[in-house]
């Protein structure tokens, strides 16, 4: 099995309101068949062994479908491979010699827990606002009642794909959460069950973004770039003429 | 311990009717004066916050991740099973319910079987109504695919993200409700004890993740919805934070464990790649309906697979099982695996997997129709292995995956502890001794939209309970056991130990002893050996693992070694259950409990019952309680597939 | 109020960013129109002039509508810089544009865009512009009153320095209107697979047009040609 050596300059920060800075390790023997996130398990492991307390980051699936992993490596959130969470990153798209520096997803409306692990809690605020359809238990009528052509869950289903890990607003030049928001807007307001409430959601969804302090779009596409789902900013137009619509034609 | 299953009277197909008559109700202007706990929100407790607050009573729900849209539920795959009936292929409540019955080897119970089964069609429509983008026909209608080797399609899909869509709609519900204030969603939470005050249990105390408090959260009823405790196997298909807690938790406070040692293990995962493996992934059961299994012919042949050539290929699955050929089921073709494994004729680079090959299928139909079928499913085993399917035959080998045992719950999905209910994959629920793929969705979400709400409100008019505070010597005590464990998780920290160990590797010990001895086949002596382990196990683990930090912080160290503890105790559980059911059934082969042509044989003259546990203190052996089960609406027949 | 409401919120700055540039782009269609009417000889420039001059009340009204589209378009687009400047209070040790690197090849998911090269440096080529609308505006609507209004084009525009100036700021301008034309598209929520392609031709093709028919002038000058 093939193995590489490699300098980890990692974000260390104690809490929330400490100060934080980088610290350098150099990790060996890292089998280049394991993930990101198994890497940083080996340093962990090496770390505690060793009495040092080790960097604290989030995960949970390692499937890439939970949204809870997220750094930046080399300045790129989940790193250099295209459509990957930091959790499918193998090692094996590193060489032995290289190093690696290692960041938290940085925000305004994202604040630092502890290393590398973050505070999105602003996005479920978005969703709170009007991410969903209103409908209670045992409310609904009887789903053939309801057709959708293919091609239309199919779209829906494309910006349904966001796992609200973040990526988009780490590398957004800006700081906007536009993305993330206009996934959310686009699914709901291409389904016809998605209609009563299609204006008071944007309006509300968008509200909500602004309000937790995240930035302007200026149509950059770094964010699609890096979204491990290639969520497209076709979402993001959508969401601009939904708000638009609603604005100077809603109630 | 008493086990009243309350299973209401009357024909099958009225049980549910009956019951939600008879069950008491609570006006709505009331139920705002009543607090409940849901501690999870994978899709059972997702749903059931989401319900409860819906019909008025103040929730608070808790999860372990950053926001409840991470919990668990959001990796399954495949699909979710209702009895709709819209591909016309003679499906039906009664036939939903006779395969789940069949699936799980007759060892669950026919009333929530059925009920289930009922209760499948209005998910469907309540999922669709929350916008979830199921698979559609070209017409618009919706589409359905056969899933695990069900004779009819009845299984509703979203891509292969089932699970993540269901459980944002779910999470959508949810946050409609945290934004009405009806919920108070905490994240980053754990509960680790649950307080009984006068045998109702009253509330939980938990940690805070961030800032490592410990909170008292007193309430009128506690709703678990923890999901499996598949991770007791340190390797498995479950999310890393999956965990044994809250059962453990509610187990040692008097709630029955039911049928331990019940777990599943799914045949086509990513093998493991090497020591530093820290979970398993998988991959569609689908694939076998193409692949074909095999392993090289002579023993530790590590030639190339392209090399070697047809007549020195073992297809062991199509030579045994000619009627079923690959498609066996699960626990046939996992357990095959396994022993052609532990015989030293695995392959890939850890010996422990075997060849599934498209070979034949991309000649028989092209790769353009192979790639179609699969090729996203061959574009994640890329992702992980660098190895194209198309190229080179696929590695797979099977993983635990999910638990059908967890806590005993009554016909009202309440623990034996009365205000205490299971929901979701953490009751031992309805999937008896194996789950039908695309069945734990269903029944997630039964519990948490349809079942808990009628149940929560018969509980609540039917108990009076007196108020309590966070101050109660209930909560105090509670919360002192909390901490002495963590001071006690922490205590290597300060002190000089000879050997020094990692939560990880006491957790990869404990892992492959269960797999080694509690996995797909067993037998009394690997039982009764590592059933010995335990107690040894524990021992090293107090006196050797280091837990660096302290308890007032983020410590991601210190959760997990509080989850392995847990594991180590559940494992104990797991053997002893094991060890007491002497026949085959389900997922598991008891070696000693075979017929001639070594297939599983079930012993429903002594086994047709549920095996639950009750805790009786550290020191005692926990104690097995019956529930007998019998069946009227359906003949247990034993399964065959040579 | 929700216009008030609508204009603080990201989305409604955006737009008016994309009308107000819109509007500059409309304009400034009209205006390479007018200036090119030298490209027919100098008495049709004057001709034009002229007429121009002749509505002055009308005139006066456009141009203040022309300031004040300005100072819309680029306070916003300050104010919009400097808020999201904001949103990451520790930058990155090391931040790598990824879709820079797409570059070139067509983007993954949206189909197409503009060179991040331009999307990046909007409210730099935004100030140049800035800045040669001041000195332009000095050199001829404020310039001599008394020289007819070709003459001072030619004179202007021929002198080297002024005219490279010149050529330079519409490649500059040409850049910026790159993004903007696909970016104003983005912000009022026109997108559709159909038209991408041709919106990504246009996004070249308008700019570069305006940029070869208002350079041309001054570098035929400077080389000499006479109209
Ligand atoms: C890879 C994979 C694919 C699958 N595919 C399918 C499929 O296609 N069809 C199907 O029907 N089933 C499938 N399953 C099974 C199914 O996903 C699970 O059984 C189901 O999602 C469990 O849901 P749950 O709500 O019970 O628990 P989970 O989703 O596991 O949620 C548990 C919740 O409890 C919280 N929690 C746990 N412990 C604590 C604690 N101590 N304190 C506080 N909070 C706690 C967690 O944070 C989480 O929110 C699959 C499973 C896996 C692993
Ligand atoms: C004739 C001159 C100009 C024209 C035709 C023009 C046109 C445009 C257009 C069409 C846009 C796209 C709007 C959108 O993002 O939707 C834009 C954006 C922008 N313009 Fe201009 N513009 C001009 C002058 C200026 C000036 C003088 C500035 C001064 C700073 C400026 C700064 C910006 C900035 C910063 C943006 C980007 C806003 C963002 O995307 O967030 N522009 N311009
Ligand atoms: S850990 Fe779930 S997406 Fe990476």
């Amino acid at each position: 099995m093939k193995t590489i050596n490699l300098t980890l300059q990692i974000w260390r920060q104690k809490n929330k309101d400490a100060p934080g800075d980088f610290e350098t390790f150099t990790l060996n023997n890292i089998s280049t068949a394991m993930s990101f996130l198994e890497m940083l398990d080996l340093l962990n492991e090496n770390l505690t062994l060793q009495g040092q307390e080790p960097v604290a980051f989030d995960h949970d699936c390692r499937e890439g479908v939970c949204g809870m992993c997220g750094a930046m490596v080399n300045g790129i959130a989940h790193g250099p491979e295209p459509e990957t969470t930091l959790c499918q990153l193998h090692m094996r798209h590193f060489q032995s010699g290289d190093t690696l520096v290692i960041e938290p997803f940085r925000s305004r409306a994202f604040p630092i827990k502890r290393d590398l692990v973050i505070d999105r809690s602003a996005l479920d605020r978005i969703i709170q606002a009007g991410g969903y359809i209103s409908v209670n238990t045992g409310g609904a009528p009887e789903a053939g009642t309801i057709p959708i052509p293919a091609k239309t869950a199919e779209l829906a289903m494309d910006a349904a794909a966001c796992i609200g890990c973040g990526a988009c607003v780490a590398s957004c030049p800006s700081g906007a959460a536009m993305l993330f928001t206009g996934a959310k807007i686009s699914q709901l307001s291409r389904l016809p069950q998605g209609q009563p409430e299609r204006k008071e959601r944007a309006l509300a969804m968008v509200q909500a973004m602004d309000r937790e302090g995240f930035g302007n779009c200026s149509n950059e596409r770094e964010c699609e770039a890096v979204c491990p789902k290639a969520i497209s900013i076709r979402h993001v137009a959508r969401m601009n003429r939904e708000y638009l619509l609603a604005s100077f034609f809603g109630e | 311990m008493e086990l009243h299953a309350h299973i209401p009277s009357g024909p099958l197909a009225q049980k549910w009717d009956t019951h939600r008559l008879a069950s008491g109700l609570i006006s709505p202007a009331n139920r705002r004066k009543f607090k409940i706990i849901v501690v999870g929100t994978g899709l059972a407790g997702a749903s059931a916050a989401a319900t409860l607050a819906e019909q008025g009573y103040q929730v608070t729900a808790l999860c372990i991740q950053d926001s409840p849209r991470r919990a668990h539920s959001i990796s399954a795959q495949g699909g979710i099973n209702a009895a709709k009936n819209y591909q016309n292929d003679g499906d039906s409540v009664l036939r939903l319910f006779q395969d789940t019955i069949k699936g799980g080897d007759f060892r669950a119970r026919e009333a929530n079987v059925y009920r289930l089964a009922q209760i499948s069609n209005g998910i469907i429509d309540q999922c669709v109504a929350q916008g979830v983008p199921f698979a559609r026909e070209y017409g618009g209608t919706l589409a359905n695919r056969s899933f695990g080797g069900a004779l009819v399609s009845r299984t509703f899909y979203a891509r292969g993200q089932t699970g993540q869509q269901l459980l944002l709609a779910a999470y959508g519900a949810l946050s409609r409700q945290i934004k009405a204030g009806r919920v108070t969603m905490l994240p980053r939470r754990e509960m680790l004890e649950l307080v009984v005050i006068n045998g109702c249990a009253r509330g939980i105390v938990t940690r805070n993740l961030i800032n490592g408090d410990l909170e008292n959260h007193p309430a009128d009823a506690v709703i678990l919805a923890t999901g499996g405790y598949g991770n007791a196997y340190f390797l498995s298909t479950n999310a890393m934070s999956s965990n044994a807690t809250a059962i453990m938790r509610a187990w040692k406070a008097g709630a029955g464990f039911a049928n331990p040692c019940f777990v599943q293990i799914h045949p086509t995962c990513i093998p493991a790649q090497g020591h530093h493996q820290s979970k398993l992934t998988l991959m569609s059961e689908s694939l076998r309906n193409d692949g074909r299994v095999w392993i090289p012919k002579i023993f530790g042949d590590r030639r190339d697979p392209a090399a070697i050539p047809e007549n020195e290929r073992d297809y062991y699955l199509e030579e045994k099982y000619p009627r079923f050929g690959n498609l066996v089921p699960r626990d046939v073709a996992s357990r095959n695996a396994k022993k052609q494994c532990d015989a030293g004729r695995g392959v890939g680079e850890t010996g422990m997997a075997v060849y599934l090959d498209f070979c034949a299928a991309i000649e028989r139909d092209g790769e353009a129709v192979i790639l179609r079928k699969y090729g996203n499913l061959f574009k994640m085993y890329e992702k992980i292995t660098a190895c194209d399917p198309l190229q080179v035959p696929m590695l797979i080998a099977p993983a635990v995956h999910y638990t059908m045992g967890g806590l005993w719950v009554d016909y009202n999905l309440m623990t034996t502890i009365p205000g205490l209910f299971a929901i979701g994959e953490c009751n031992f629920s309805d999937h008896g001794a194996n789950r039908l793929g695309a069945s734990a969705l269903m029944q997630g979400l039964a519990d948490g939209y349809f079942i808990i709400g009628t149940s929560i409100a018969h509980y609540l008019s039917s108990t009076s309970l007196d108020y309590v505070t966070p101050q109660h010597v209930g909560f105090l005590e509670a919360q002192k056991n909390a901490y002495d464990r963590t001071q006690r998780l922490l205590r290597n920290n300060s002190r000089i130990t000879g050997k020094k160990a990692t939560v990880t590797t006491m957790h990869r010990e404990l892992g492959n002893l269960l797999w080694n001895h509690c996995g797909m086949s067993r037998n009394r002596a690997g039982l009764e050996q590592a059933l010995a382990k335990i107690p040894v196990l524990r021992e090293a683990f107090w006196d050797q693992v280091c837990v660096p930090g302290t308890g007032h912080e983020l410590n991601q160290s210190l959760e997990r070694a509080g989850r392995v503890v847990d594991f180590i105790e559940c494992a104990g559980i797991m053997l002893r259950d094991a060890l007491a059911r002497e026949e085959s059934c389900g997922c598991h082969l008891r070696e000693e409990s075979q017929t001639e042509e070594q297939e599983a044989k079930r012993d429903d003259d002594r086994y047709s019952h549920v095996s639950v546990w009750e805790y009786r203190g550290d020191e005692e052996q926990p104690m097995l309680h019956k529930e007998a089960l019998s069946f009227e609406n359906i003949n247990p027949s034993q399964r065959s597939y040579t | 109020m929700w216009f008030v409401r609508f204009i603080t919120s990201s989305i409604g700055k955006k737009w008016i960013m994309a009308v107000s540039g819109l509007l500059l782009l409309f304009f400034l269609f009209g205006h390479i129109a007018g200036i090119a009417t030298l490209y027919l000889g100098r008495t049709a420039l004057q001709s034009y002039a002229e007429q121009l001059h002749s509505h002055m009340f009308f005139l006066n009204i456009f141009r203040i509508g022309l300031l004040l589209l300005c100072i819309i378009h680029f306070s916003t687009g300050l104010f919009l810089f400097y808020q999201n400047r904001k949103t990451r209070p520790i930058p990155y040790r090391i931040s790598v544009r990824v879709a820079t690197q797409a570059a070139g090849a067509i983007p993954v998911a949206s189909g197409w865009a503009s060179l991040p090269f331009a999307a990046r440096t909007m409210p730099y080529t935004g100030i140049v512009i800035l800045t040669f609308i001041i000195i332009h505006i000095f050199g001829f609507s404020i310039g001599p009153q008394d020289i007819p209004v070709a003459k001072t084009v030619v004179t202007l525009l021929g002198n080297p320095v002024y005219g490279l100036l010149y050529i330079f700021s519409f490649t500059v301008l040409a850049i910026h209107m790159h993004h903007g034309i696909w970016s104003l598209l983005q912000t009022l929520g026109l997108s559709h697979p159909r038209y991408t392609l041709f919106v990504t031709r246009m996004t070249t093709i308008a700019p570069v047009f305006f940029l070869i028919v208002a350079g041309g002038i001054p570098l035929l000058l400077i080389c000499g040609v006479e109209f």
